[in-house]
């Protein structure tokens, strides 16, 4: 096949052959791996579309390239913290580095560890005669290529402003500092997976990825606002004072090199922050390196299944099952849907990021907020209108529900005598009401009345009744599918923008509430509403033949 | 090929969680035998296959194959291995065409003569119209014959096979059964493990059976016979993992699946 060997990125590799080849690695086997892979990419989401057409010739082309422009767009974002003047190059270079590794690190975890722990490869290639660190180097690199594409699209537009605005120095460092982050990135994953698959095994490790996975991207949205606090902004005049825990983040150091070279010197800190930019990425290629046929080794464990825990869980799914609905059919979804969103490892790593950052999300308004105000004026304010930003988990879940890693297990329900689909649904969202949202709500709302006090409780029931009748809607206009039915390839970037498209719903939601507390008793009437309109909702929406509960006597 | 010991195992022993999967194993193997190798679920056949494979490490003992021991981190002897998984794993987003090329390079074929070959193969097993679809539409048995054919490609002097014949229809089953006693009679030494009893029972020249990380028995299908005094090799399978309670358990399965409430 002469023509899949012109993949671009290949002839580039090409030229880094003597380099590679010193590592250990056969070259010429690295190159097939991952002339192989890149093939495979393009086709990544056609498994699934395939089944369906036949052998019809699939049009071709990586639906993750064609992704990038998207990130090119976000990259704007960037552009007037690189082009703005204030000669404070630790804050604004600290602010663009943590946004850059923001966003390429919750990009790695969520699209790049199934690259990096993926144990097809086992089987497939390490029972071939290739060594260990010839197949953990096409596997970096496979990363590696990727993560250059996206930092590329991330960055092409700061780094355009900054050679405009600062000279082809800024320009060049730039350049050089996103070598060093993506360095950083990738092998600090791979080695914390290195790490972690050392001392478990089998599900355990799993679980423990998964869970450091959930961990981390929640992690990277709070450290990003840290970086943000460590300069205390008091009327434009941004101070940054150097403490021994900015060690701990690397958007600093890599601040403190512009800084150094272009803010006119500094002092030991600023040299020790950019002196650990370089050695930090450094230190850890080389322990990686050092440690890839382990890597792979240890790859197996992850085949392997552990001793099976002695869990017994499932006695409050019943009871819930029994309080939400009456349906033995829907009662058994909702139990499986519980179960599902419990221990699904795909499905929880797409979901709960997302539903941990809903949560985050209402007290980052608020200490934006209390910069500006003192805390006694801020229980007086009417921020807690701020709580309808967790309404947003609803939409990012629930598009999310027709997921599931093992989409093929769907066929159980082909199978099974169920008169009627619409149980699924109902059993799913039910399930996802009182196992996903309720807790969240319910905490959130316990932090709310305990700042607010209790004038807010009625504001609270609506916003409660507003999302309980959300989710019945969104599941008609946003699932379509059965639940855990659909494959995640499929997913991708496209329902992306339906979250988007949430936020003028919601400051609808919230302009008319609003609204309603300016009319007497507004608010009462307007409760009385949104109940009938639950009741609706729930019911109307996703009909549930009562028929099929008479079955068994 | 001048060497007539493929395989030789000292001694291994396997642990994982502190269980030892393996408990020291003993075996060696000549060039051209067909082995059954046979045992109850999680007897540590595949554990074993996996080792030989230098798929797992942190075993103890010593494993030779070619006279060579596989300890010393060279991958070279895989070149003369040939592996089927139990699972059929195979990158499904690929063509065999694509697929097939790729494993026999990896092998160190050209992309020339794989492809050459592996389009006859193909051929052989009916699929040449497949030969450029994409696996991910194949059924199980077609997933099949293209991993037979991976396996097979780059002309293997040893073959793990780990139920070959999964999947296949019963035409299918004759021919690769042919083929595996031709194969072999040719001087290819294949390990061959299943669950199938009566298939193991008829091809195999010679007979392994292991349970609990041990060798239980070795031999011909004739001397298990004589061991054990039972009739098929299922029934010598029973006798020796110590199963004879099939009857009662079936009776109380069927019972609980017809119960009344």
């Amino acid at each position: 096949m002469a023509e899949s060997s012109d993949f671009r990125t290949l002839k580039i590799l090409d030229r880094f052959r003597p380099i590679i080849a010193k590592t250990g690695a056969d070259y010429d086997v690295l190159r097939l791996i991952l002339r192989v892979k890149f093939q495979m990419d393009q086709r990544r989401v056609p498994t699934v579309l395939s089944a369906r057409n036949g052998n019809k010739k699939q049009k071709e082309g990586n639906l993750y390239l064609r992704s990038l422009w998207l990130y090119a767009l976000m990259g704007l974002i960037m552009v007037p913290f690189v082009v703005w003047d204030t000669g404070h190059y630790m804050l604004q270079m600290g602010l663009v580095t943590a946004m850059l590794m923001f966003m390429i690190m919750t990009s790695m975890i969520s699209d790049f560890s199934s690259v990096l722990l993926d144990i097809r490869d086992r089987n497939i290639i390490m029972t071939k005669p290739v060594n260990g660190r010839t197949v953990g180097l096409a596997r970096a690199i496979h990363a590696g290529v990727y993560l250059l594409l996206l930092t590329g699209s991330l960055t092409a537009a700061p780094l355009v402003a900054g050679l405009i605005a600062h000279g082809i120095g800024f320009f060049l460092l730039f350049l050089v500092e996103l070598v060093l982050i993506n360095m950083l990135i990738l092998v600090t994953t791979s080695l914390i997976y290195l790490f972690m698959m050392k001392f478990l095994d089998g599900e355990k490790l799993k679980d423990m990825i998964n869970m450091m996975q959930i961990l981390l991207s929640i992690g990277i949205a709070v450290g990003y606002q840290l970086v943000i606090r460590s300069f205390s902004i008091i009327d434009f005049n941004m101070v940054f004072t150097p403490a021994w825990w900015q060690l701990l983040l690397p958007p600093v150091w890599y601040a403190a090199v512009f800084e150094l070279l272009f803010g006119g010197g500094g002092d030991a800190w600023l040299y020790t922050f950019s002196a650990f930019a370089v050695i930090v990425p450094m230190v850890s290629l080389l322990v990686y390196v050092k440690l890839m046929p382990s890597f792979e080794l240890y790859l197996e464990k992850m085949a392997h299944a552990g001793q099976a825990s002695g869990r017994r869980r499932g006695g409050w799914d019943r009871i819930m099952a029994k309080v939400f609905s009456r349906s033995r059919e829907e009662q058994a979804c909702f139990r499986l849907s519980a179960s599902m969103m419990r221990s699904e490892r795909e499905f929880k790593l797409k979901v709960y990021p997302s539903m941990g950052l809903s949560f985050v999300l209402p007290y980052v308004f608020w200490f934006t907020q209390l910069q500006s105000s003192s805390w006694a004026e801020f229980r007086e304010s009417s921020f807690f209108y701020t709580l309808y930003i967790v309404l947003l988990l609803i939409v990012s879940v629930v598009t999310m529900l027709k997921y599931s890693g093992q989409y093929k297990a769907f066929w159980t329900f082909r199978a099974a005598p169920l008169a009627n689909e619409n149980v699924l649904y109902s059993g799913a969202l039910k399930a996802f009401l009182c196992n996903m949202f309720l807790p969240v709500f319910i905490l959130n709302a316990i932090i709310f009345v305990w700042t607010f006090g209790l004038r807010i409780l009625p504001d609270l029931i609506v916003i409660f009744l507003v999302a309980t009748a959300l989710i019945p809607l969104s599941g008609k206009l946003l699932m379509r599918k059965p639940p855990f039915s659909q494959s995640f390839s499929v997913a991708g970037q496209s329902d992306g923008w339906l979250v988007f498209a949430f936020f003028p719903l919601m400051a609808l939601l919230w302009g008319l509430h609003v609204f309603i507390r300016t009319i007497p008793a507004g608010i009462w009437i307007y409760i009385a509403l949104l109940i009938v309109i639950n009741m609706l909702f729930w019911t109307m929406l996703h009909r549930v033949k009562r028929t099929s509960v008479m079955v068994e006597g | 090929m001048s060497e007539k010991q493929v395989l030789s195992i000292e001694g291994l022993r396997m642990r994982y969680n502190g269980r030892y999967v393996l408990n020291g194993i003993d075996l060696e193997v000549d060039r051209g035998e067909m082995i059954g190798y046979i045992g109850p679920n999680g007897a540590g056949k595949s554990t074993t296959v996996k080792i030989l494979l230098g798929l797992v490490e942190g075993y103890v003992g010593t494993v030779r194959i070619f006279g060579k021991d596989i300890a010393d981190g060279d991958a070279e002897y895989k070149r003369r291995i040939g592996y089927v998984p139990e699972v059929a794993e195979l990158y499904e987003q690929l063509t065999p065409a694509e697929y097939l090329t790729f494993i026999g390079e990896l092998y160190g074929l050209s992309y020339e003569d794989s492809d050459y070959k592996a389009k006859q193969l193909m051929d052989c097993f009916g699929l040449e119209k497949s030969y450029h679809s994409r696996i991910a539409t194949f059924s199980k048995g077609m997933r099949q014959k293209v991993l037979l054919i991976s396996a097979l490609l780059h002309d293997p002097d040893l073959l793990f096979l780990d139920e070959p014949l999964s999947g296949l229809d019963a035409n299918s089953v004759i021919m690769v059964k042919e083929i595996l006693t031709q194969l072999s009679a040719k001087g290819t030494t294949i390990f061959y493990s299943s669950h199938i009893m009566d298939v193991v029972e008829k091809i195999s020249s010679r007979i392994v059976l292991i349970a609990e990380g041990r060798v239980m028995a070795d031999g011909t299908f004739r001397q298990l016979q004589q061991q054990s005094m039972e009739g098929s090799l299922e029934e010598v399978f029973n006798q020796l993992t110590g199963f004879n309670e099939h009857r009662a358990i079936a009776e109380r399965f069927v019972s609980i699946v017809q119960e009344v409430y």
